[in-house]
């Protein structure tokens, strides 16, 4: 009995240090190892104020949901505020089915349950590409039987259409995965107290959620059965449809099952014991579910981009290096953080160059995912118009990204489309986030004096083509040509331009702009060039590169004539070589020529769509 | 407790009620204004059809309160009070103002008030209603910015007397393919054509409440049909079949090159399920964009040397041509050029003959065909009978093109990039018997930012004189059907075609 007592009383104390615990589980897993974020920079978020921006999210079922999803999503620009907004929802959805499992599963177990739903809610977003419209989801649907049960004791002809309006509102509003929670959690709540109205209400709504899809299918531009019934649920991206589907589920599943809790005869003990064991539970639960759920090489993935983004080229360069080189992403913003950290004509070669020039520019096997990356080198190098057509494109797929719009702000401004620009500015200004950003910018409208002065955007303008050509996505080093042709001095479409050279085996063409060297500024060759000077000499005994008042260091020929001794060596079988070459020279342009090239190795590629 | 709430909710009600009913007022005393009042779209001095929706505008002085009083001649005045710089005119009133006042001045009446300040009265603005009717509906499709890329798209109509739009079909249904060259028969829209591309790819062909999708690719055609051309009877559609590059300026004014490497015509009978050609119209020059005579007696079209290379295609200048063609004995006349490009130093394209048979617009721009892309592209009109041709007066420094006429040959609408030469917007002008057109405005929306906010273009708009009730379900079935494979008609004689055709994807030269 005393330890009955002793246990009622440390109970609550015990549930208090367990939510407070994992509250800051909760809290260091989103902030620390999720991090909003990544979660912002992968969705790119956009929520605009005003009627035009809201009544495109009414013309088609579950509009209001996302509507309400972005007004929340965009504050993932502040790490510790989507932090906030997150563990937000999913309190707010424990609260709600706390109360509501309550009187059904008793105090303990309706808290077990409700943080569950909580902890299921806050892993989803380890997937980065959860949105918050499975929280709002769930908490519309929870909340409508909340209050619903307050009409319980109302008349059967109010209530039963009331509720199937309801229902339909919900669907047409909030969408079909929301009407499905909604039904479920009310048959669950009501279905016990034998009342033939609810019964009927039941299978109404049970009825509504395939109907209402049915009719929306039969006369909806927008969608077909499957994403009219469906509405957030995605069945083919599992295991995330799997969480969703047990998070909404877990709720009515065990209300239904509440009877059989007061079948079972469990002793005091066992009781009070599963009391205490319960929060540990759900500590270890929460852990192992946020351990499971985190994907460091997705994570790590995003960072890289995102520092990529945010020119924290350093950073770069470590988390690039575990990378998987398989995918062209990768060695492209390698590339990209060795030119501005000024190293990529020295050692371009450290990073395997496993795509030859593809991993270099990407604009001739090009997909969504790679659009606003060309769009980012072309701005780097001066390449505005071609960097704003490749934002274009972006824009029909992502036509509220943040990143794409400034893009397509700032390279009409820096082309004096100031018409266009202020398009866009206007739009931008109706974000809350945006905002301040946007009407920095609007200075520069109709003043092309303050845009050539502007430290950014002048720069960009001197070393954006004059001349018309016809931009070539399928060999660029000719874009990159006709930018040293305007500018001899734009160092990175010189550099890019000799490693593009080098990576296709096209020393001719290294050759015939070797003599912007002198423009560009270098003290002595960059030691690729060398390499691939020395090559072409010998490749070309009857023509002699000239590299005006440089030369090739002894240093770097020693080196080749090494290396050259090695080739003799393995002659007749290079590849028996190999580990001496990788050995001595790995990081070297003649090794990848060799051993690397794409060329060389006659690797394939599959073009992925 | 209950019925006191009961009651005093209901008592709200009512005085919410009656102030909302209450009718606007003009303000009792104001100041005048020197200038117009600054508003967008700007709807002064233009030439408005009887039945056109209403042009809900902005006044853009920076006022907290506006109201706007819309009166004519006879009718009863109407007055819109906004709260913020909207004006949206209430339809049915408006509808009213306009039918009772066919041919006379609509007279537009500005207030503004801004925070602090008493109300300013703006100088009159002056509008024509005409008695001309305009067609119903128009089709377009919309698309955003991107020119290799799409998401969603869609083709749509709009009713420009009520400002409702509607999709037709939309992508959303048809795994995100890409959709265009919508055509209709005679303004008909029972007899509609839209193409697909990519997977679902075929021509539907919506004809008298039947849609079928058609394959129009055959041996000896070089790609399926592009700019189609229903003809006058309904019974065939005159098609371009195309060879299409598109390449990307780095510096200028364009953004993109669109040029065909090889084109030429030919004719679809409907009802055979065969095409046709011949060889004056599939010749080594470059035949493209088809357009009927309201009589069915021609065809016109534009024809340019063949290409040389992508570099050419900067060059490549079209000429106006027509030819006889006489559908029931499928028999061809001689081709004559009515205007060469070496003699306006343009290129020349999209003819559009006006239903009446007296009239053709059409762009000119420095190069090419596709003139939607060239800042340089300006509309301009022919008399058939003379000859002669002008500048319409309604160009802008930025792209106009894809202009199309009413049934009535009355009015003609075509897009702009003029905003923002970015996005393009609808357009209408008045056209009197001798070819002259009023200032252009710009198509009414029930929101009047929408044509500054909206992020896609109006891509080839076309009138229609009655909604498209096929709903988007059913195309979307269609478009997801195993579509039909057209014939090539077997009396042609292939090798006395000299053009691309023949060849059925190899250029000739």
């Amino acid at each position: 009995m005393n330890a009955s007592l002793k246990m009622k009383k440390i109970r609550p104390l015990i549930w208090s240090l367990a939510v407070i615990l994992l509250g800051i589980i909760s809290a260091i897993f989103l902030y620390k190892f999720i991090n909003p974020l990544l979660i912002n920079f992968k969705q790119q978020p956009l929520f605009l104020t005003g009627s035009p921006f809201f009544s495109s999210f009414m013309e088609y079922p579950g509009g209001l949901t996302e509507y309400l999803s972005l007004f929340f999503s965009q504050f993932f620009v502040s790490r510790v505020v989507g932090t906030l907004v997150i563990l937000a929802f999913a309190t707010a959805n424990a609260v709600v089915l706390y109360y509501l499992a309550k009187k059904h599963l008793g105090q303990d177990i309706s808290l077990g349950l409700a943080i569950s739903v909580g902890i299921l809610l806050t892993g989803l977003h380890a997937s980065y590409e959860a949105t918050l419209q499975t929280s709002i989801v769930l908490l519309i649907s929870s909340l409508s039987v909340f209050f619903l049960q307050l009409l319980n004791t109302r008349k059967n002809y109010f209530k039963i259409p009331l509720i199937v309006f309801l229902g339909s509102l919900m669907y047409f509003y909030i969408g079909a995965t929301a009407l499905m929670a909604f039904t479920a959690l009310f048959a669950a709540t009501t279905l016990y107290k034998k009342d033939v109205s609810n019964y009927l209400t039941a299978l109404l709504l049970i009825g509504a959620c395939f109907a209402l899809p049915a009719y929306t299918s039969a006369t909806s531009a927008y969608m077909g059965y499957k994403e009219a019934s469906l509405g957030i649920l995605e069945p083919t991206r599992k295991p995330f449809f799997f969480v969703q589907l047990i998070t909404f589920l877990i709720s009515p599943v065990l209300i239904l099952l509440s009877p059989l809790k007061k079948k079972m005869s469990i002793k005091p003990l066992a009781i009070n014991t599963i009391h205490i064991a319960l929060p540990i539970l759900l500590i270890a639960f929460s852990t192992a579910f946020y351990y499971f759920s985190f994907n460091k090489d997705k994570k790590n993935n995003l960072l890289f981009h995102y520092l990529a983004k945010n020119k924290q080229w350093a950073e770069v360069i470590s988390i690039g290096k575990e990378l998987s080189f398989n995918d062209r992403k990768v060695p492209f913003q390698l590339n990209r953080a060795y030119y501005h950290q000024n190293i990529l004509i020295h050692k371009a070669f450290q990073i395997p160059q496993y795509w030859g020039e593809r991993g270099l520019i990407l604009t001739s096997h090009y997909n969504s995912e790679v659009l606003m990356l060309c769009s980012d080198l072309y701005y780097d190098m001066g390449h505005i118009k071609a960097s704003l057509h490749w934002a274009y494109e972006a824009q029909t797929k992502f036509p509220f990204s943040p990143d794409v719009l400034q893009r397509i702000i700032l390279c009409n401004l820096i082309l004096n489309e100031f018409n266009t620009a202020e398009h866009f500015i206007d739009m931008l200004s109706r974000s809350v986030i945006y905002r301040k950003w946007a009407e920095q910018q609007r200075k520069f409208l109709n003043k092309p004096q303050l845009v050539s002065s502007d430290s950014e955007l002048g720069e960009k303008q001197k070393l954006t083509p004059d001349e018309d050509f016809f931009t070539n996505q399928i060999q660029p080093i000719y874009d990159l040509s006709m930018l040293l042709k305007k500018n001899p001095s734009n160092k990175m479409a010189f550099e890019y331009y000799m490693i593009y050279a080098m990576l296709t085996h096209d020393l001719v063409k290294m050759e015939k702009e070797i003599h912007c060297m002198g423009s560009v500024g270098y003290k002595k060759i960059p030691i690729h060039l060398e390499e691939a000077i020395l090559l072409f000499s010998v490749l070309n005994k009857e023509k002699k590169i000239d590299t005006g008042y440089y030369t090739v260091s002894q240093e770097t020929s020693q080196r080749f004539r090494a290396y050259s001794e090695l080739m003799m060596k393995y002659r007749s079988n290079l590849k028996q070589g190999e580990p001496e070459f990788r050995q001595g020279y790995k990081d070297t342009y003649w090794y990848y020529i060799h051993f690397v090239s794409p060329i060389t190795t006659k690797r394939e590629f599959k073009e992925k769509k | 407790m209950k019925r006191k709430v009961y009651i005093a909710l209901a008592i709200a009600m009512c005085i919410v009620a009656v102030f909302f009913l209450l009718p606007a007022k003009e303000p009792g005393r104001s100041t005048p204004a020197k200038q117009e009042a600054p508003i967008f779209p700007d709807y002064s001095s233009v030439t408005l059809p009887y039945n056109i929706a209403p042009i809900n505008f902005m006044v853009e002085d920076g006022a907290e309160k506006v109201i706007a009083t819309f009166s004519s001649k006879s009718g009863k005045k109407i007055v819109v009070k906004s709260s913020n710089n909207k004006i949206e005119i209430p339809i049915q009133a408006w509808k009213k103002l306009l039918s009772a006042n066919k041919g006379n001045d609509l007279i537009i009446t500005i207030y503004s008030k801004k925070k602090g300040s008493a109300w300013v009265k703006y100088p009159s603005i002056t509008n024509y209603i005409s008695s001309d009717e305009i067609d119903s509906h128009i089709v377009f499709r919309h698309i955003s910015a991107g020119y290799i890329l799409w998401e969603k798209m869609g083709i749509y109509q709009q009713n420009i007397e009520t400002s409702e739009k509607k999709p037709i079909l939309l992508n959303d249904r048809t795994n995100r393919n890409c959709m265009n060259c919508h055509t209709f028969g005679n303004y008909d829209p029972q007899k509609m054509l839209i193409h697909l591309r990519s997977k679902p790819g075929g021509t539907i062909l919506y004809n008298n409440s039947e849609a079928k999708l058609l394959n129009t690719k055959t041996p000896f055609t070089m790609s399926s049909c592009v700019y189609p051309a229903w003809h006058p009877n309904g019974k065939a559609i005159a098609f371009s079949v195309n060879i299409i590059e598109q390449k990307f300026h780095s510096a200028g004014n364009e953004a993109i090159n669109v040029y065909d490497k090889s084109s030429d015509l030919v004719v679809y009978d409907v009802e055979k399920n065969m095409i046709t050609t011949t060889p004056a119209i599939s010749t080594s020059s470059m035949e493209n964009l088809p357009s009927w005579s309201p009589d069915g007696k021609y065809l016109y079209y534009i024809s340019a040397p063949a290409q040389r290379g992508q570099n050419d295609s900067l060059k490549t200048r079209y000429d106006l041509l027509r030819i006889p063609y006489s559908y029931e004995q499928n028999t061809w006349g001689l081709a004559d050029t009515l205007l060469r490009s070496s003699d306006t130093g343009l290129s020349i394209t999209f003819p559009e003959v006006s239903p009446d048979g007296r009239f053709i617009v059409f762009c000119m721009a420095d190069q090419g065909y596709f003139s939607v892309h060239y800042t340089s592209s300006d509309l301009y009109i022919m008399d058939i009978s003379t000859r002669e041709y002008s500048k319409l007066p309604i160009n802008s420094d930025h792209v106009e093109s894809f202009h199309y006429w009413s049934s009535n040959s009355k009015w003609l609408m075509f897009i702009s990039k003029r905003l923002d030469n970015l996005y393009s917007r609808v357009y209408f002008t008045h056209i009197d018997e001798k070819g002259n057109a009023s200032k252009p405005f710009l198509m009414p929306q029930t929101d009047p930012e929408t044509n500054r906010t909206l992020n896609l273009n109006y891509n080839r708009p076309v009138f229609v004189n009655g909604e498209v009730t096929i709903s988007p379900v059913s195309l979307a079935e269609v478009a997801n059907e195993s579509p039909v494979d057209v014939k090539f008609d077997p009396s042609v004689n292939i090798d006395a075609l000299s053009g691309a055709t023949r060849y059925a994807g190899k250029t000739v030269h």
